[in-house]
């Protein structure tokens, strides 16, 4: 490690990893740091993308794919089900190779990469960041850099020190927990979603396959819904009761932050992006995509910027309008079908899951459904129309 | 019930992180396999024993 480097990425998920590589190609010197022992573990994340979307950002290494999915099922909570086809395939990914290829290609680009080795403070200079502060193997080190960019996970503390309010109300985080589990009997190219008050309140159960027999099964309650039964026991219900002889090949918690954007991701010489600058899908909850879309985008900004010799923020700031423009809109949009869908009553999502099954199921594309669950907020449909359209 | 502490056991804890993004009062601090509460910090508003998936952070009256 050096005393000073353009730009410092502290977290290698795949928006620390997509920002390095990024800047790196883009002439900045570049150190990476991720606080855990191993790059892409543990895997906090039901491991879902859309097919487009990744390969618009990758080339897919077959290897980092479990499953590949060509369907989709919702359950209300009668157990209606309703199938659909979209046009798009969706896979199920192997996280841990994942996120390890994405630091790798940050590396073949020219970054530094430290595992644990994690951020405990900024530095500031002249009242502005000017680098980190480091524990790595018992020392302590302080890092200069011209940008210090937060891809440091849900619980980022990179911004606050920075002074940008990145707090997520505990009503708009998603409380969530999630086992992999084998020897279970699934429909394995089929992900499932099932709603309703009992089975995760606020939120979603899903059922990702990883394998022939084997999938990710986990649920998310809202946080303002989590105070007395909590996520690990709505699962273990679940779970006991819809695959009694399941292996339980791991078990994670997690939060996925499900509120309205920052105002800011930027500010003199900081960046944030991925699940510190809560860029998650505040209706899906879908993050890696998001992460490697901001990062894209803020690597190379990031990497003008030092190269112009100019880190304010207002310079940085090129990086939130064109997140706006990339996905900020969706997720804002996403923000507000969230707050009306998870309102309904399970005698609501009934009904819904009812009038979904009059839809031809080739017609059951992700657009049609929201105007079927939203038929009572046409301005929201207008608002969807809009973003899909476009 | 007035809260004196809030504690947060290491050895039931996952360090998933979700307590560290709900605190206002920036009174958490999570490296790797280490969870501590910032006890000069914490306004005891619980945001994080509501949010905790696992329900591992206690109210300590």
């Amino acid at each position: 490690m050096k005393e000073r480097y353009d730009i410092i990425v502290a977290g290698a998920g795949p928006a620390g990893s997509w920002t390095a590589k990024y800047a790196a190609e883009n002439g900045a010197s570049v150190l990476l740091l991720e606080k855990d022992g191993e790059i892409g573990v543990p895997v906090r994340c039901a491991e879902g993308v859309a097919e487009k979307s990744l390969k618009d950002l990758v080339d897919v290494n077959p290897r980092w794919i479990a499953r590949t999915i060509t369907g989709g099922r919702l359950v209300a909570p009668d157990g209606t089900a309703v199938e659909s086809y979209p046009d798009e395939r969706g896979y199920v990914l192997h996280r841990k190779l994942f996120d390890a290829d994405l630091a790798a290609m940050a590396a073949e680009a020219g970054a530094e990469i430290r595992t644990k080795a994690y951020v405990f403070g900024l530095l500031f200079e002249n009242g502005r960041v000017g680098g980190v502060q480091l524990r790595h193997l018992g020392h302590t080190y302080a890092i200069r850099a011209s940008i210090v960019i937060g891809a440091d996970g849900v619980e980022s503390r990179v911004g606050r020190w920075a002074g940008l309010e990145t707090c997520t109300p505990h009503r708009e985080m998603e409380s969530c927990v999630q086992m992999t589990l084998a020897n279970i009997s699934i429909d394995p190219d089929v992900v499932e979603f099932r709603f309703g008050h009992h089975v995760a309140p606020g939120g979603y159960l899903w059922i990702f396959p990883k394998g022939p027999k084997s999938a990710n099964v986990g649920l998310g309650i809202s946080g303002d819904k989590a105070s007395r039964k909590k996520a690990l026991y709505y699962l273990r219900e679940f779970v006991e009761r819809t695959f009694p002889h399941a292996g339980i090949l791991s078990m994670v918690a997690g939060g996925v932050p499900a509120g309205q954007g920052l105002k800011s991701l930027t500010a003199d010489g900081i960046m944030l992006v991925g699940d510190a600058a809560r860029q998650t899908n505040p209706l899906t909850g879908g993050g890696i995509i998001n992460a490697m879309i901001a990062g894209r985008i803020a690597g190379r900004v990031a990497a003008r910027a030092v190269e112009a010799g100019d880190v304010s923020a207002a310079r940085l700031s090129a990086y939130d309008k064109d997140w706006i423009k990339a996905e900020g809109k969706i997720n804002d949009l996403s923000y507000k079908i969230k707050r009306v869908v998870y309102r309904f009553s399970d005698h609501e999502l009934n009904e819904i899951a009812r009038l979904l099954l009059k839809i031809p199921p080739k017609k059951r594309s992700a657009f049609n459904i929201f105007k079927t669950a939203l038929f009572r907020h046409p301005k929201l449909v207008l608002d969807a129309a809009r973003v899909f359209v476009s | 019930m007035s809260v004196r502490e809030v504690q947060i056991p290491n050895e039931k804890c996952d360090f998933c992180g979700t307590c560290v993004a709900v605190c206002p009062a920036d009174a958490i601090e999570l490296e790797e396999k280490v969870i501590r509460v910032l006890d000069d910090r914490c306004t005891r508003c619980c945001a994080c024993v509501h949010v905790c998936p696992l329900g591992v952070p206690r109210e300590v009256p």
